[in-house]
């Protein structure tokens, strides 16, 4: 289903005490663009985003489809060690609807380099729109200092991070854990290992399995996918208490594990990936099921990204 | 390794059961539609299957036979599924197919005759062994009316009804669900005989609408309307389903039923149960379903002497609607010049329990009106004591559910115009669904057909439902076979006959959507 058409203004710079004012203007300019109609702002949540400056346009990307689903007021921070601080580029998009059009996404996009995060709570807490909820998601590298991710969680109702991003995930993953103790924290490479998770339940539903039975496991992966294949290694060994090894030499497009070989109570479950599908092959040493498939992806980074904020 | 067939195996604690709990994931299962070689299966029955699938929601043992008289192959009707998806499908829902293409399989036979019935036994349980889909099956009655009786008693007499070892077996009946109370009871009488009532789905695909789901939604989900929501604060209620089209090529099926059987039977019953029932113990099928049986069983049967004073039904005129010159309902094709079958109703229910005593429910539902629309409009009462100069002439307030187009919830009320005097005027609250959750919205048989395989009936009808509905549609019917007055007319194009508008009493407008 194609939405109505989306409009963006042309961007417009403003320094960071000035950005209140750059807004009204903005809202000002969708009215002049609407030709003298109805323009309504409809936005469901604030958003405050962080990625490397190199990352923007898969930040971008994110937003677009986070908007589709939660039109919102974005805070995007790109980390730029060359930048100075203090400037900040608006702009909004507008829907169609009927004869009026609605702003469904208000971006307030800075560059800063790390040494001006303390100065970004203090500009961003009173621009956060009233009575909405606020996700932080935390798109960059774990940061060398963590008072700079605090910082901005401390203004949020819910954080989400993609441990695909750590530079060290065998370091950051135990970090993010400790982490969790009273804040709600949504790791995107957990969310994109639903389907392996899914077809490795539905797998086990064709079999019997005793709890103690000795059981291995071996998850495959590329290099961006370590985290991956951590976590779901993690969870291997608190489900089964297998024996889980990891191998690092998957398909580089994989971006996650690309095969799982579960070996358990005289039956075997092989996952791996096949056109766009994980599929899984069920044995026993008497026969074998016809495979089946799962569907690997639950869909872009800004889809897993949409589906965290909706379960909040 | 070869693949070789092997009973069951059996089925020990999962150590991921959770994960198949999460979210809404149903058991491996066989989908065996009767009648699949009709333009349901191809237009909404499999692209909703794709769609759940790219949604990662259907069981990855899953399989689909197509069960027909027809003498198609199994690619012939893959053929066919598949030109259903790429037209009517979710974007992207095509590899979703292309995939799953192998799991879809046809099945000849006729409908009366019992050896294909054996023979899609024996092809199950091989689907079973090869598939994994563990002996459970759902049976959907895509066929005609006059088919289900054969399958019915076919498929309780091959045993593919019955339940057992903790195998579901579950049957999908579509709308009609009879012509009146004693048609519908014999179907009833004719599904019971062969599944236990928690076994069958009657389906009006209304109740996937999301907006109507919503309407439990705001009432329960909220504490701010509940309070209101009796007669003491609302003055009436207002459910319109209107259509803009005609009858079309259907004027032969329409003068059967009328659009009382067509709509106010089903889908605007459904809508007014939910609006008028009590809050449920649980959300859960039969708790939602015995609070909107009660709300049916609230209502009176009319007497045939009472029909004409709480309804009005009328059919369209030729005119002008668009741009085109449009028929009128009597020179439809397939109609007759001397036909009185209403294409327009509108009836007043007086739901008699604590809560709505002395509200007034207006239903009306009409073909060929000014626009497409399916909305409830909660009219609340004026304030005791108006203060305001011009007071009696502002309206009250409206809370609305537009269930379809511009789904949404907005309401009406009075706010002062800015300057010296204290003038009021009506201005509007409004949410709009796809503002503010955008993204795609599943079709309504997703969320059904999804609902069948969980083995969840909240949103289907139950057999005393059906019967209720028939109870008060039908004794509407015999006052108007009674009655002298002949169906009023209205123009394509209008609202409907300005006799509709008595119907409301004094200080009760319709709303024109």
């Amino acid at each position: 289903m194609s939405g109505p058409a989306l409009v963006r203004t042309p961007v417009q710079p403003a320094d960071w005490p000035k950005i209140h004012e750059g807004m009204r203007a903005m809202w000002k300019q969708c009215l002049a663009e609407q030709g003298g109609g109805d323009v309504a702002r409809s936005l469901t949540v604030n958003f405050v985003g962080v990625a490397r400056a190199a990352d923007a346009e898969a930040l971008d990307g994110a937003l677009q489809r986070l908007q589709r689903r939660s039109p919102c007021r974005a805070f995007l921070v790109l980390v730029d060690e060359t930048a100075a601080a203090g400037r900040a580029e608006l702009a909004a998009t507008t829907r169609g609807n009927g004869a009026m059009r609605d702003i469904v996404l208000e971006e307030i996009r800075v560059r800063v380099p790390s040494a001006a995060f303390p100065q970004l709570p203090g500009l961003i807490r009173p621009l956060l729109m009233n009575d909405l909820p606020t996700h932080l998601f935390w798109a960059a590298p774990w940061p060398q200092n963590a008072a700079d991710f605090h910082g901005l969680a401390g203004l949020c109702d819910h954080v989400v991070v993609d441990s695909r991003r750590f530079a060290d995930p065998a370091r950051d993953l135990p970090t993010l854990a400790g982490l969790r103790t009273g804040r709600r924290i949504t790791d995107l490479a957990w969310l994109r290992l639903r389907p392996w998770r899914r077809a490795l339940a539905e797998a086990f539903e064709r079999v019997a399995w005793t709890a103690g039975t000795a059981t291995h496991a071996t998850i495959r992966h590329d290099g961006d996918g370590k985290a991956a294949a951590l976590l779901l290694g993690d969870w291997l060994r608190t489900r089964l208490q297998a024996n889980v090894q990891t191998d690092d030499s998957g398909a580089a497009s994989a971006a996650g594990p690309d095969h799982l070989v579960v070996r358990t109570g005289g039956f075997e479950v092989d996952l791996g990936l096949f056109r766009g599908q994980i599929r899984a092959h069920v044995s026993t040493a008497e026969h074998c099921y016809l495979p089946f498939s799962v569907p690997s992806s639950r869909g872009t980074d800004g889809d897993l990204l949409a589906a965290a904020i909706d379960m909040v | 390794m070869a693949t070789t067939p092997t009973p069951q195996a059996t089925v020990s604690q999962n150590p991921f059961a959770d994960e198949l709990r999460t979210g809404r994931s149903a058991k491996p299962c066989v989908l065996v539609i009767f009648g699949a070689t009709g333009d349901l299966t191809k237009r909404k029955l499999v692209p909703s299957l794709m769609g759940l699938a790219k949604d990662g929601l259907l069981p990855p043992a899953f399989a689909v036979v197509g069960f027909a008289r027809r003498p198609w192959t199994d690619d012939g009707f893959r053929k066919e599924l598949a030109d259903g998806v790429k037209q009517f499908g979710r974007p992207d829902t095509m590899a979703h197919f292309d995939a799953l293409a192998d799991a879809f399989t046809f099945h000849q036979s006729d409908f009366g005759e019992t050896a294909g019935y054996v023979a899609l036994k024996q092809k199950l349980d091989q689907i079973d062994r090869q598939r994994g889909t563990a002996g459970n099956r759902i049976f959907y009655l895509a066929t005609p009316p006059s088919s289900y009786s054969a399958i019915l008693q076919n498929l309780a007499a091959t045993g593919l009804s019955t339940e057992k070892d903790g195998k579901f077996a579950r049957v999908i009946v579509e709308k009609p669900f009879g012509r009146d109370i004693g048609t519908a009871v014999a179907l009833n009488d004719q599904v019971r005989a062969a599944f236990h009532e928690r076994q069958v789905f009657r389906i009006d695909h209304y109740l996937g609408k999301e907006t109507v789901q919503n309407i439990l939604a705001l009432r329960f989900a909220n504490g701010i309307f509940e309070p209101l929501w009796n007669e003491k604060f609302v003055d009436h209620v207002q459910i319109t389903v209107a259509e803009s089209i005609g009858v079309g090529s259907r004027g032969g099926y329409f003068e059967e039923s009328g659009i009382i059987r067509d709509m106010i039977q089903n889908h605007l019953m459904q809508v007014l149960t939910l609006v008028a029932m009590e809050p449920p113990a649980a959300i859960t099928a039969d708790a939602v379903r015995d609070e909107k049986v009660k709300v049916l069983k609230a209502i009176r049967t009319f007497k045939p002497e009472e029909v004409d004073e709480a309804t009005v039904r009328a059919q369209y005129t030729r005119g002008s609607f668009g741009g085109e010159d449009c028929k009128g309902y009597r020179d439809e094709e397939g109609v007759p010049k001397e036909s009185v079958t209403e294409t327009y109703a509108a009836v007043r229910l007086q739901i008699n329990n604590w809560r709505w005593a002395q509200t007034p429910f207006f239903l009306r539902s009409g073909k060929r009106l000014s626009r497409r629309v399916t909305e409830v409009a909660i009219h609340f009462k004026h304030p005791p004591h108006l203060l305001f100069e011009g007071g009696k002439a502002q309206q009250p307030n409206v809370l609305l559910l537009r269930i379809q187009p511009d789904e949404g919830v907005a309401l009406r009320f009075g706010a002062k115009v800015p300057g010296p005097d204290v003038r009021i005027r009506d201005v509007r609250m409004d949410f709009r669904y796809g503002t503010a959750f955008g993204g795609e919205t599943a079709d309504a048989y997703e969320r059904l057909l999804l609902d069948s395989m969980l083995g969840d009936g909240t949103l289907f009808a139950r057999a005393d439902e059906v019967e209720e509905a028939w109870r008060i549609v039908d004794s509407i019917v015999a006052g108007w076979k009674q009655s002298k007055r002949r169906p009023d007319e209205y123009v394509v194009g209008t609202w409907g006959p300005e006799r509709a508008d008595a119907l409301l009493g004094p200080g009760r407008t319709w709303r024109k959507p």
